[in-house]
């Protein structure tokens, strides 16, 4: 709780916590819906289902992948029907037009050749999907500007994207779950 | 499993009457933070827990805890609320919580349940921030988010500090560093509270799991206008605060209430009007405003509509508007795994119940910042707390208690040291 007897900050109304507190407030949100009970033998599971849910995570989410967009930025791409909430909200946020690659080498929204794209995921563990899709993107006369990940679980992803001669970013790393 | 052990619905309400004739005024209950009564209510609690042989203790910020001991060396799983209350209030919020810790150690004590984690049972001090302004001060200085500064700074009405009145108790404010809890200590904590809402009564369901905690964004709002004589001065061309006060009122409720905010709640709940008198025109209004959500960037951008909006009525008539930032602080969301956790014990109680969100403060908020937290909601008699007219029903309470001891040995099956998720 901050207590204050300060104006109200009208411009940036987010400004009434510090940036660094704001930040770690998401992040901890994250981490409290990411890990859930299973059913099965494994006590726990990871569940990346209700961060992709909530407005109140989403949100700030998405802003915080838009604010890492590179300005060539011309369109999002989601790599799989799970990642679309995510894209979704960061189009909004950025005004950016995006589309989703549907299972059978198809598109579901548009993507024309040339067009500087960033491709954008929910998780990325060991990379190898994430550097799949790129490889289809490019292939697709795509240019991949980046890819921006909003939680990256330190499994190897940064190191194969970037022998890939690709730019990630990932918003939250952690190897607590 | 031993946990099936029955609650006594007519053993708890008993302890909520006997807890409830502690108290310093009437009608309901007045027990106030860092008060000789709300330490009688402590000790009550505390005598009732070496009855039944957990070791007890009070720290430094007057917290009491009973532990009953683990068959392992592993942290502690705890639960507990407070047994505070605000003036005049009732006799059930915080202390349900407490009444229902002292009756899951007796069905286990009783029944001689084994488990592997220690079981802490806690009465936190000073939740309600009645006294001195500041909630949750107990559990507060428990997870390090208070400090002994902050306890000199903060005075009630009489001008009497934490401080000040935590020595007239016989509590060291010098000494609350260490009533700070260590996480490698805990292991997970649940609190069963009162709704405090009405959503449980109206759904006919007895069980409540909190996945969320509101937060809150408070602004003192300043309208500065032009007094005068109510009968020379006409209608054009007047600069009424109070007019212009009563556009912000209604303004706040329809924002809240518009198809962007479901979810935020706004009130507007203190206006002073000056001069305050019948024939003049009135020159100066200041209202609070309490915007709650659990969106913390959707709260904070309702706040600032409020204040633009107040700023362009203000300046369509003449009134001058200046707002103060009072407090701010943000929602969280609790470990969804402990919520998954008391949503199965419920339904191994053949309890019905929803998730839902906390639009009250709680201990629970403050210990979630040391280790993951859940909450256990049971039934409030039209919604209605801090009354003396504040009911939950016994065999509420008692479901409560089933589905909080279930869910404590629950807990102590899920959790072991490597699994521990923060």
């Amino acid at each position: 709780m901050i207590v204050s007897s300060h104006p109200f900050p009208l411009s940036n109304p987010l400004d009434v916590q510090p940036p660094g507190i704001r930040w770690a407030e998401l992040r901890q949100d994250v981490l409290n819906t990411l890990v859930r009970n299973a059913p099965g033998e494994e006590p726990r599971m990871l569940d990346l289902s209700a961060m992709l849910t909530r407005p109140a995570i989403l949100r700030r989410l998405a802003a915080t992948l838009a604010e890492r967009l590179p300005p060539a930025t011309e369109r999002l791409v989601a790599p799989s029907a799970a990642g679309v909430t995510l894209v979704a909200a960061v189009a909004l946020e950025s005004g950016l037009p995006f589309c989703l690659l549907t299972p059978a080498d198809g598109v579901f929204g548009d993507l024309f050749p040339g067009e500087p794209v960033v491709l954008v995921t929910a998780v990325t563990a060991t990379g190898s999907a994430v550097s799949a899709t790129a490889s289809a993107l490019i292939s697709r006369g795509a240019r991949v500007l980046t890819v921006l990940t909003a939680l990256d679980t330190n499994l190897g992803a940064a190191e194969r994207l970037g022998a890939q001669g690709l730019d990630y970013i990932a918003c939250i790393r952690t190897e607590e779950v | 499993m031993p946990g099936t052990a029955v609650a006594d619905s007519a053993r708890v309400a008993e302890l909520i009457e006997r807890i409830a004739t502690i108290s310093d005024d009437s009608p309901g209950v007045t027990r106030l933070a860092f008060t000789p009564a709300e330490r009688k209510a402590h000790s009550l609690f505390a005598g009732l827990m070496s009855e039944l042989g957990l070791r007890v203790w009070t720290d430094a910020a007057g917290n009491t805890m009973a532990e009953a001991a683990g068959a392992e060396e592993l942290p502690a799983i705890g639960t507990g609320s407070h047994l505070d209350s605000v003036p005049r209030g009732g006799r059930f919020d915080g202390i349900a919580g407490v009444v229902a810790a002292v009756e899951v150690a007796r069905i286990f004590t009783e029944n001689q349940v084994r488990h592997r984690h220690p079981f802490r049972f806690v009465a936190f001090a000073a939740e309600e921030g009645a006294r001195f302004g500041q909630a949750c001060l107990g559990s507060r200085l428990a997870a390090g988010l208070t400090s002994p500064a902050d306890l000199r700074r903060l005075k009630d009405a009489h001008g009497t500090t934490v401080a000040e009145a935590m020595k007239m108790v016989g509590l060291d404010p010098d000494r609350v560093a260490e009533a700070r809890w260590d996480p490698a200590d805990w292991a997970a904590f649940v609190e069963l509270h009162v709704e405090q809402g009405g959503m449980l009564e109206a759904t006919g369901l007895p069980i409540g799991v909190v996945d969320t905690v509101s937060g809150s964004t408070r602004m003192r709002i300043h309208l500065n206008g032009r007094p005068s004589h109510t009968g020379a001065t006409p209608m054009a061309g007047r600069a009424d605060a109070l007019t212009t006060a009563a556009r912000v009122v209604l303004a706040v409720e329809s924002i809240a209430t518009d198809a962007r905010h479901h979810g935020t709640r706004a009130t507007v709940g203190e206006m002073s009007v000056r001069p305050g008198s019948l024939t003049t025109i009135p020159g100066e209004v200041v209202l609070t405003v309490d915007v709650r959500d659990v969106d913390a960037v959707r709260q904070r951008h309702t706040a600032a509509e409020i204040v633009r909006y107040a700023e362009t009525v203000g300046a369509e008539r003449g009134v001058r508007v200046e707002t103060t930032l009072i407090g701010d602080s943000s929602p969280v969301v609790l470990p969804l795994w402990v919520g998954d956790t008391l949503a199965k014990a419920a339904v191994d109680c053949s309890a019905g119940f929803r998730m839902m969100t906390s639009g009250a403060s709680h201990d629970a908020q403050m210990i979630n910042k040391v280790t993951p937290t859940g909450m256990i909601f049971v039934p409030s008699r039209a919604g209605v707390s801090h009354v003396p007219e504040e009911w939950t029903a016994p065999e509420d309470l008692a479901v409560g208690v089933q589905v909080l001891a279930r869910s404590l040995l629950s807990l102590d099956a899920l959790l072991s040291p490597e699994e521990r998720s923060r």
